[in-house]
């Protein structure tokens, strides 16, 4: 069987995934800032690094989630890198340096691109995992619950939480259309993969014409139901799920919050475990 | 008392500057009795999913006069209207709301403010009876067209209608979607007879099944009476593109054949006779 992408939902039954997707969300910023807190020293910082990839295994196997899958969104980005890579050796020109064929390169060069390539792979990291145990409704619901206070300010919050929750519900129904758009186009004889640049966008445009045209009348038709439903995006509703912040969470929330302080703290003194020993 | 009564009604599209305005619906009246299931049948681009959207007032009337539960359609009773009554359109999947079979049926109690705590009980009273609960938190995406529409009939009855309009609910399903669909819509009338059924339907057959049918073609009602009566006139159809229910047709030709037997006999019985003589 063909394997999933990391990343979409996967309907188990773990500890990461009955945790509320408020703390979640929270969790995952959190975690993202770690990534950018700035420590006196770089064995400091890389030290970090360790322990937030740690928590990274742990999740993924708290989740049943595979290393291998987060390996495969990885892939994209080695190119992305190297180039990176290239570029900060031809403009870093700070710091020690050795020679490669009487080429300098500069440490710093060489760190530079460590640091970008690490956090974005932990970002990446941490925001799969996010999405891979949290349903995408579950995820709008805690959204919505964030932006609660800007309703103060008259932001239609609600409003755009529906609209986000539409177009997740959309989005296999889209698939199917453009999978059945392009059989039907290229049972026409519309070539999607060869050709010219000229002919790829003309068959592309042959794509995109009639797959507005099924969205416009989909978004028609549903907008008719819900109003015949008695959807009043200004009126009050009341609500079928509601989230319950259980002792799980509060104690996954402590324990964050401790991580996160403990990082904060070490990250304002100054702190270094290494004396300044190490790089 | 009168369910539906529909006098003199009049609608027509808006349409572009330089084209003429063509009245789809012209000069209808038709009742409907309390209680009472009703099939539209008529060729395509006749008006019926004009009609059924004026009568959920997703479209507004030219002319005449819509009378629902013995209280005008306006604007004023529209709100309280349409917590009567309720819809189910063609397309299965634009008219699932919810992430889930659960939230979809729990769509329409949000919008009616029913409490939290009640709501849980009712979503599985509903998927219960159309035979969704073992489907509660599937996504549309893992359901068939049929299992779509039936999830779409609970979030209907779950509002508890007094009317509930079908238009071409089976038309994009198998034959066994249909069936599933129809036999739920008979299930409907027997636990609660005083609902009123209006259905549009190509389907001779789902015709058959209902207590009235009328017959809409050019904007008026051109036949209308039980299925009997309106089946009895095979020309009047055929002149409009209308073809009669399979076994009626049989019995029709079978006629012409002069061979006879009883008018309200079992095609079964009555083909079982004719291969024993
Ligand atoms: N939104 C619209 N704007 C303009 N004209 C429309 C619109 N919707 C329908 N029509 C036209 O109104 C006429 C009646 O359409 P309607 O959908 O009511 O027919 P119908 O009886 O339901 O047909 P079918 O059996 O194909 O469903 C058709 O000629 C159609 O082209
Ligand atoms: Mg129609």
């Amino acid at each position: 069987m063909k394997e999933l992408p990391i990343g979409r939902y996967t309907n188990y039954d773990t500890f990461l995934h009955r945790l509320d997707a408020r703390f979640k969300l929270l969790a995952m910023i959190l975690f993202m800032v770690i990534v950018f807190l700035h420590f006196p020293s770089r064995a400091m910082d890389f030290t970090f690094y360790g322990i937030l990839f740690l928590f990274i295994f742990i999740f993924l196997k708290i989740a049943k989630l595979r290393f291998r899958q987060l390996l495969r969104a990885i892939k994209p980005m080695w190119f992305m890198m190297v180039f990176l890579l290239i570029i900060n050796i031809l403009v870093v020109h700070t710091g020690d340096a050795f020679y490669l064929f009487s080429f300098p390169i500069y440490y710093d060069a060489l760190f530079n691109t460590a640091y970008i390539f690490v956090r974005l792979v932990l970002m990446l990291a941490f925001s799969l995992i996010l999405t891979a145990t949290t349903k995408p409704m579950d995820l709008t619901y805690a959204l919505e619950w964030y932006l609660h206070p800007l309703t103060w300010i008259k932001v239609p919050v609600h409003i755009i939480a529906m609209v986000i929750s539409l177009a997740l519900r959309f989005i296999p129904t889209l698939m199917e259309d453009t999978d059945r758009f392009m059989k039907a186009q290229a049972s026409r004889g519309v070539d999607f993969e060869n050709g010219k640049l000229k002919e790829k966008v003309k068959a592309i445009i042959s794509l995109i014409i009639p797959l507005c045209t099924s969205a416009i009348q989909r978004s028609s038709d549903l907008a008719d139901a819900m109003e015949v439903r008695g959807y009043d995006p200004n009126g009050k509703r009341t609500r079928y799920r509601i989230m319950k912040f259980t002792h799980r969470d509060l104690f996954s929330f402590l324990f964050i919050a401790l991580l996160f302080s403990g990082a904060l703290t070490l990250s304002i003194l100054g702190i270094d475990f290494y004396m300044g020993i190490l790089l | 008392m009168k369910a539906i009564e529909v006098e003199h009604l009049s609608f027509s599209y808006e349409t572009g500057e330089n084209e003429e305005k063509k009245n789809i619906l012209h000069d209808l009246s038709f009742s409907v009795e309390q209680g009472e299931s009703i099939a539209f049948i008529g060729p395509n681009g006749s008006g019926k999913s004009t009609l059924m959207k004026l009568l959920v007032a997703l479209l507004e009337k030219d002319e005449g006069k819509i009378t629902l539960l013995g209280q005008e359609l306006n604007e004023d009773s529209v709100d309280d209207l349409r917590k009567k009554m309720g819809i189910i359109f063609q397309n299965p999947d634009n008219q699932f709301i919810g992430a889930t079979v659960r939230d979809d049926i729990a769509f329409g109690l949000e919008n009616r403010l029913i409490p939290h705590e009640d709501m849980e009980d009712i979503v599985r009273e509903y998927a219960l009876k159309v035979g969704m609960i073992d489907f509660l938190d599937k996504e549309p995406s893992s359901l068939s067209g049929g299992q779509k529409q039936r999830v779409a009939i609970a979030g209907v009855l779950s509002m508890k209608p007094e009317i509930v309009y079908m238009d071409e609910a089976t038309a994009m399903l198998d034959p066994k979607g249909r069936k599933e669909i129809m036999e739920l819509t008979s299930l409907m009338k027997k636990e609660n007879p005083n609902m009123t059924i209006l259905m549009v339907t190509h389907h001779m057959e789902e015709a058959l099944l209902c207590d009235r049918i009328i017959v809409l073609h050019e904007g008026k009602a051109y036949l209308e009476g039980t299925p009997l009566y309106v089946f009895s006139h095979e020309q009047e159809l055929k002149e409009i593109g209308l073809d009669l229910p399979f076994n009626l047709k049989l019995k029709s030709a079978l006629k012409k054949e002069d061979f006879s037997f009883d008018e309200d006999e079992d095609i079964k019985e009555i083909m079982k006779n004719i291969c024993h003589a």
